[in-house]
């Protein structure tokens, strides 16, 4: 009994220190609010059925981080995948979620984040947000470092051209505007 | 791309939390499966099981191989976790204390021990020490024990190629009493201190990170929830290695060097997530890498648990009068810290999820 607690315990703190950080990842990578749920919800039940020993945080956060990640990309091949477009406030199921992740997936750096190829999106994730070095990124993801400062690269010059054009495309609009004079 | 940007990035992330439903329907498995767990136990007699399972050592260390992998690579990287909200709710520890006067206590002392019994030892409970936090091995400046590491990591100092471990846990501070106004908490050891660390910030953020070494910090008392929800403090203490810890280290180092190497010809562009170390000779098995690690961790939680026993913990309350009062605790192993360990080692081989034991004790001295 003494060793359910632990685990209730374990679990629950595992939650509260890194419930955030995975949800988040899965954010980034299903990039649907609905499969996010799942996936952080799959990877605290293999946290509790089925974990390694853990040496310290730092190791049961490395795990926790391959574990959304590869969670994530079996949800992609699963023919049962459902088709959420996450960036339809309007949709009931995205009407009900919580204000900070709606204003979130409204976003115009969501929206050119979400357009990114999923390998960029995870390295500028772990590296813009979770703040880990390019070498560490190359550990966590298996690549080379070279890999990975190759897909930043990519990634942050497809960024402003996507940010830029939005931009641009604002200001065009506003541009076209008509005035109150030209209406009358 | 600007980096406002990103901060726009940053900013609308980090207001996003895990829901509280993914919470529930987690929490709410974890009690299925316990009550699947106990009935299964008052059910279910050993020689009914007709499932065919591989050996629980195998299965213990073929759990643990893929993490071990990572976890030598992160060896130099900071601790980095908190457990907050770790407060002791145990109603049983102000019961047993007096109800009016000004008095104070360390929780974690009195949740075991009660008042009144000065000089007696009381185990430090693993929810209150030890269950966050953890070891590490690397280069650390021998002055402030920050690590040697390259990168964006606020502990980038260099590497001067010493070899020291680092440990550091969370350890309960909250203080229960009367009339308190704050309490003011030091410690006085070589090579230990407090680490204090905005919980809003990862380690390896790269906004400017509220990180601190002290060796004495003041809370209110009224504040002691508040302050566990925003700031990770550890117990952090930091050592060279010796003898056969280094002789393990050098070996552990190695072993990752040629991984590495593995996975560098394996998975140029991360295609492998894992190496079956038993297809390379040239690595260490997952059972001489797990028992490495295991002896390894043995040698310096022991150690810290000594460098702690001679460094007194201090708490100086302020009452609300303006009076104060100061008890001194001293964390040290438990006496049969060996054999502890060791049983922990053996069952986390047939238990992946065994949680670290009970190691250290906790007195409460003369001030």
């Amino acid at each position: 009994m003494r060793a359910n607690a632990r685990a209730t315990t374990f679990i629950e703190r595992a939650m509260d220190s890194w419930g955030a950080m995975v949800y988040r990842l899965a954010l980034n990578q299903t990039r649907s609010p609905q499969d996010a749920d799942d996936v952080a919800q799959d990877v605290f039940l293999k946290l509790l059925n089925n974990p390694p020993v853990f040496r310290d945080d730092e190791h049961l956060k490395a795990w926790l981080i391959r574990v959304t990640v590869n969670r994530c990309k079996e949800l992609r091949r699963s023919a049962w995948k459902r088709r959420v477009d996450a960036t339809d406030t309007a949709s009931p199921e995205l009407a009900n979620i919580e204000a900070p992740l709606q204003e979130l997936v409204a976003s115009d750096v969501w929206e050119a984040v979400s357009r990114l190829p999923k390998q960029l999106r995870l390295v500028v994730h772990l590296y813009y947000f979770e703040g880990y070095p390019v070498d560490e990124i190359a550990r966590l993801t298996r690549c080379n470092p070279s890999t990975v400062r190759t897909r930043l690269h990519r990634a942050r010059k497809k960024l402003k051209l996507d940010l830029e054009q939005e931009a641009k495309r604002e200001t065009d609009e506003y541009g076209r505007l008509p005035l109150a004079d030209e209406r009358r | 791309m600007k980096q406002t940007n990103m901060d726009d990035y940053h900013s609308l992330m980090s207001d996003v939390e895990l829901p509280d439903r993914v919470r529930e329907n987690v929490m709410r498995e974890v009690e299925q499966a316990q009550e699947g767990q106990r009935a299964g136990n008052a059910t279910t007699s050993p020689h009914t099981r007709t499932t065919k399972k591989s050996h629980p050592l195998v299965r213990g260390v073929a759990a643990a191989a893929c993490a071990v992998v990572l976890a030598v690579g992160l060896a130099f990287a900071g601790n980095a976790v908190f457990w907050p909200n770790a407060l002791p709710s145990d109603s049983t520890i102000k019961a047993s204390l007096p109800t009016s006067g000004n008095f104070f206590t360390l929780a974690a002392y009195a949740a075991e021990q009660g008042e009144g019994k000065l000089e007696q030892s009381a185990t430090l409970e693993f929810k209150n020490f030890g269950i966050g936090g953890g070891w590490s091995w690397g280069s650390y400046d021998a002055e402030t024990g920050l690590s040697h590491e390259d990168g964006d990591s606020p502990n980038s100092v260099g590497d001067d190629g010493t070899c020291y471990a680092q440990v550091g846990y969370f350890l309960d501070l909250t203080c229960v009493g009367n009339n308190i106004r704050s309490v003011t908490y030091s410690i006085d050891g070589e090579g230990v201190h407090f680490t204090t660390e905005n919980r809003t910030y990862g380690p390896n953020d790269r906004r400017p990170v509220d990180f601190k070494e002290q060796d004495s910090f003041t809370i209110a008392y009224g504040e002691q929830t508040a302050d566990k929800t925003k700031m990770q403090r550890k117990l952090m203490a930091y050592f060279p290695l010796e003898g056969r810890a280094i002789e393990i280290w050098t070996v552990l180092k190695r072993d990752y060097e040629k991984q590495k190497e593995v996975y560098d010809s394996l998975a140029p562009d991360g295609g492998t997530t894992q190496i079956p170390r038993s297809e390379h000779p040239e690595l260490l098995s997952d059972i001489e890498l797990k028992t490495l690690n295991d002896e390894l961790g043995q040698i310096i939680l022991r150690r810290y648990g000594e460098i702690l026993s001679k460094s007194p913990l201090t708490l100086t309350v302020t009452f609300d009068d303006g009076s104060t009062e100061t008890k001194s605790y001293i964390i040290a192993p438990v006496e049969d810290f060996e054999q502890r360990y060791a049983d922990f080692s053996a069952e986390s081989y047939k238990n992946p999820r065994a949680l670290w034991p009970t190691l250290y004790t906790i007195t409460e001295t003369e001030a």
